[in-house]
């Protein structure tokens, strides 16, 4: 399917078939590496953070870029803007087709693709339009987002990150962001400030930053895992055009609040739960080969995964049954990422039950020693976009409608 | 596929049931006290809910005087049964003993179970079906229960306990074993050789019998033997139904914890604005969510299963009964003692109905096999041989 050839009307098997016939032309041209959070064909590594590697992330790049190419880049985007125009389904169905293949995991651009291009969708003047999004959607130009400091993570709202004004009318901004995802390979950075003297939410501006513009220092950090996969980074008096300003003056805390909820839309719209990240089949083939499928301590861990998984996915599609195509998520991504969380602690669990010792140190066995970056990984999911207390208290709030707290 | 007109159909029959229980559900009257742990139900709202609005007739196909809806219609008015705990034989009737006598007569196919189910399914007759033995018995074994044949006339002899609603229901079926194998026998609540004696229990709204059969005439259902295979697919589709139960009270225990906690003031402010409160009530959303999401596609698996009974579907429908029965007893359960004790003192007492659901999530967590029996079965289904 090329991208001027999608306003004739397509039939999803049709569609799923074009896909296929995609995947399969593919798979022999790249580089084999698929498997994100879940155990690899090629590679003996089980991960639920990949990117720390500049070639990690431009195996990312080629391979985004080969299937916006091929017309499944942007698939529910609107034609005009270079989107393939089609609804959800299509998206769903493409996603769903190409786990089949292994094909570079582009997990590497989720914070690019996942959230900087919608609030750049959304907020940016055309100047910002023109030049970023379509390059973003091809990779061309991979974003990051800057919004946590060092004294500013769940309470996000009390960034210190001086933006000032300058005569003319351009600005000049000052301060230091942590934990900054994949700073290490972005091009550009969603950027929130504080502005103004004005009171809480409104004394903050959103910005988009050029990473390699003077002034913009990146240093990496080493997380748990072992790997480096997010960064400090400093600001010191870079400048930027008011035109790459996101929203209004001291609106910024809006367009902040809107790309969270992209970042739950992306979190739990790719991870639905869990249950789009790991396979069940791979999973029991895994014990199997183990040899441990007839003890009862690892069935019933196994069982717990297993229900997990199956109630998050069939939770996902009572989600999607209800939502009409293209509505932004509403909090239900919120349950979504805690649904994640907890089936996450439920395969770690059964990780550590059927392996044992060899979680601890390696045998040189495969598929064995290598859980343990999955396991070290786990507390990273619990606190990235949003803490599960903070998940919770949006769900009291918008779902339950319990009042707030003192805080 | 679940339609459009599916789900519309399944929100009208919800809203009635609903409607229906409102006006005409009074469930403290039901309540069984003190010495007085003689199960009672409520007839004439049962009558109204399996006559007049059809609901033991859901599952039972058209010619044989039901509806011939599907696992989704029952599942929607058994939330709302679950939801209300009104004292009505529904999930026995509707729930147990239609599943049994549709599989184990080859849906309708032989004459006993075709008459049984016209029957029920005119609300005229309540039915059970008797599981379990003695408490240590796996679900469904019939290893002292013996049927003998003489010329063309059956009789059984043995006894079952914990049958539900088995005090008032008018027929019992019993599976037991005959010189071939195993088979399923129905039997008259009123008949020579049968006494039922109510058994004292934890739900005071859902009874539990123990039935003695000294030589007791049966009737067969379907043929004298390889019934075991039925009975485990037919006690698939009720733990389905059971699990519709369970989440319509586990709900309905949310909400009632959730408004609760807007209204309790301590320290000066609602209860529900503390986090610790409020964290606890979200882990019980998701948990009803997700029970709820686990019922649901288990619901779509056995109305697959009914339109087209084969081996594939059958698998599908043990696999996915595991999921939705080890997470709907567990919800249920964690969230009726958490909802309780949301409620401070005031929900330990008496004359709350927290522990009418309390003492209901227990007898649903237990009764057909633990969530770790549930747990270990959906391990072997999925494809990890025990
Ligand atoms: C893997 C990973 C990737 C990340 N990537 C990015 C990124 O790309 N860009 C970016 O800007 N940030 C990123 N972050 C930062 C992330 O958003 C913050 O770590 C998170 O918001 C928590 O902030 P904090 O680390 O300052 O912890 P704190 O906010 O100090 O929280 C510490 C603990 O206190 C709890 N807590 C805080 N406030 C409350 C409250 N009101 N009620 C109850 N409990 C509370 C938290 O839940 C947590 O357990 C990433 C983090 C991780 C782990």
């Amino acid at each position: 399917m090329s991208v001027d050839s999608v306003q004739r009307t397509l039939s999803l098997e049709d569609f799923r078939a074009e896909a296929e016939a995609f995947l399969e032309a593919s798979v022999s041209a790249v580089r084999t590496d698929h498997g994100q959070f879940e155990f690899d064909d090629t590679e003996d590594r089980v991960t639920l953070f990949r990117g720390a590697t500049a070639e990690e992330a431009q195996r990312a790049r080629d391979w985004q870029r080969r299937v916006y190419d091929a017309g499944f880049g942007w698939i529910t985007g609107p034609v005009d803007l270079g989107g393939a125009g089609l609804p959800a389904r299509f998206e769903q169905a493409y996603l769903e087709t190409e786990r089949r293949y292994p094909v570079p995991s582009r997990s590497p651009l989720g914070v690019s693709l996942g959230m900087v291009f919608p609030t750049l969708l959304n907020f940016g003047t055309e100047q910002v339009k023109q030049r970023w999004l379509l390059p973003l959607r091809r990779a061309d130009v991979v974003g990051c987002q800057l919004f946590s400091e060092p004294g500013a993570g769940s309470d996000l709202a009390s960034v210190s990150t001086r933006a000032k004004r300058t005569e003319s009318g351009d600005w000049l901004v000052t301060g230091e962001k942590v934990w900054t995802s994949g700073a290490h390979y972005s091009d550009v950075g969603l950027l929130l400030a504080r502005s103004s003297e004005g009171s809480r939410h409104r004394n903050l501006t959103a910005f988009v930053v050029d990473m390699h513009a003077a002034g913009v220092e990146v240093r990496s950090l080493r997380q748990m895992t072992g790997g480096a996969d997010f960064n400090e980074v400093f600001l010191d008096g870079v400048a930027i055009p008011d035109e790459n300003r996101l929203g209004d003056i001291d609106d910024g805390w809006r367009v902040a609040l809107a790309t969270l909820m992209y970042e739950r839309g992306a979190i739990g719209g790719a991870t639905a739960g869990g249950s789009g990240l790991f396979r069940l089949d791979r999973i029991i083939a895994w014990l199997h080969e183990l040899g441990c499928e007839r003890d009862p301590a690892v069935r019933q861990a196994f069982a717990r995964v297993h229900a997990g998984l199956t109630a998050a996915k069939a939770m996902r599609a009572r989600a999607e049954a209800a939502v009409k195509a293209g509505t932004t998520p509403g909090p239900e991504m919120s349950l979504s990422k805690l649904a994640l969380t907890s089936n996450l602690a439920s395969l770690s669990d059964l990780v550590g039950v059927a392996l044992g010792p060899r979680l601890l140190a390696d045998t040189g066995e495969r598929d064995a020693y290598s859980w343990s970056e999955f396991v070290l990984g786990v507390p990273g999911m619990r606190l990235g976009g949003g803490s599960d207390e903070i998940q919770r208290d949006i769900i009291a709030h918008r779902v339950l409608g319990l009042p707030k707290g003192p805080g | 596929m679940t339609t459009q007109s599916d789900v519309d159909t399944r929100a009208e029959l919800r809203s009635a049931v609903r409607q229906c229980l409102d006006r005409h559900a009074d469930v403290w009257r039901f309540v069984a006290d003190g010495n007085d742990q003689r199960h009672r139900v409520d007839e004439h709202l049962y009558q109204r809910l399996a006559g007049e609005m059809g609901l033991a007739g859901l599952l039972v196909p058209e010619w044989l005087g039901g509806s011939g809806a599907g696992v989704g219609e029952l599942s929607a008015a058994c939330e709302e049964l679950g939801s209300s705990l009104a004292p009505v034989p529904v999930f026995a009737t509707a729930g147990l003993a239609v599943p049994a006598l549709l599989v184990g007569s080859g849906f309708g196919a032989d004459d006993v179970g075709a008459e049984l189910l016209t029957s029920i399914a005119d609300g005229a007759m309540v039915a059970t079906l008797a599981v379990a033995e003695s408490p240590g018995h796996a679900v469904g074994d019939v290893a002292s229960i013996r049927a003998t044949r003489s010329g063309d006339a059956w009789t059984v002899r043995g006894e079952k306990q914990f049958v539900v609603d088995g005090a008032v229901a008018d027929v019992v079926l019993v599976p037991a074993m005959t010189d071939s194998g195993t088979a399923l026998f129905a039997v008259d609540r009123t008949a020579v050789g049968v006494q039922v004696e109510p058994m004292s229990g934890i739900d005071l709204l859902r009874g539990l019998a123990k039935i003695r059969l000294d030589s007791a005439p049966a009737r067969l259902i379907g043929a004298d033997s390889g019934a075991e295979v039925a009975l485990k697919t037919a006690l698939e589709l009720s733990v389905i139904v059971l699990a519709a139960e369970q989440v319509g009270g586990a709900q309905r225990c949310l909400d009632n914890a959730v408004a609760y906690a807007k209204q309790r003031v301590q320290f000066d402010r609602p209860i529900g604005s503390f986090q610790a409160v409020k964290h606890l009530l979200v882990d019980l959303l998701l948990e009803v969510e997700l029970a709820r999401s686990a019922m649901t596609h288990a619901v779509g698996i056995a109305d697959e299963y009914l339109r087209d009974p084969s081996t594939t579907t059958a698998a599908d429908l043990a696999e996915a009964a595991a999921v939705a029965r080890s997470m709907c007893s567990e919800t249920f359960m964690h969230v009726a003692d958490e909802a309780l004790h949301v409620h401070g003192g005031i929900g330990f007492t008496w004359e709350h109905d927290c522990h009418l659901y309390y003492r209901r999530a227990k007898f649903c967590e237990l009764l057909f096999g633990n969530p770790y029996e549930y747990r270990e079965r959906l391990a072997t289904a999925a494809g990890l041989p025990g």
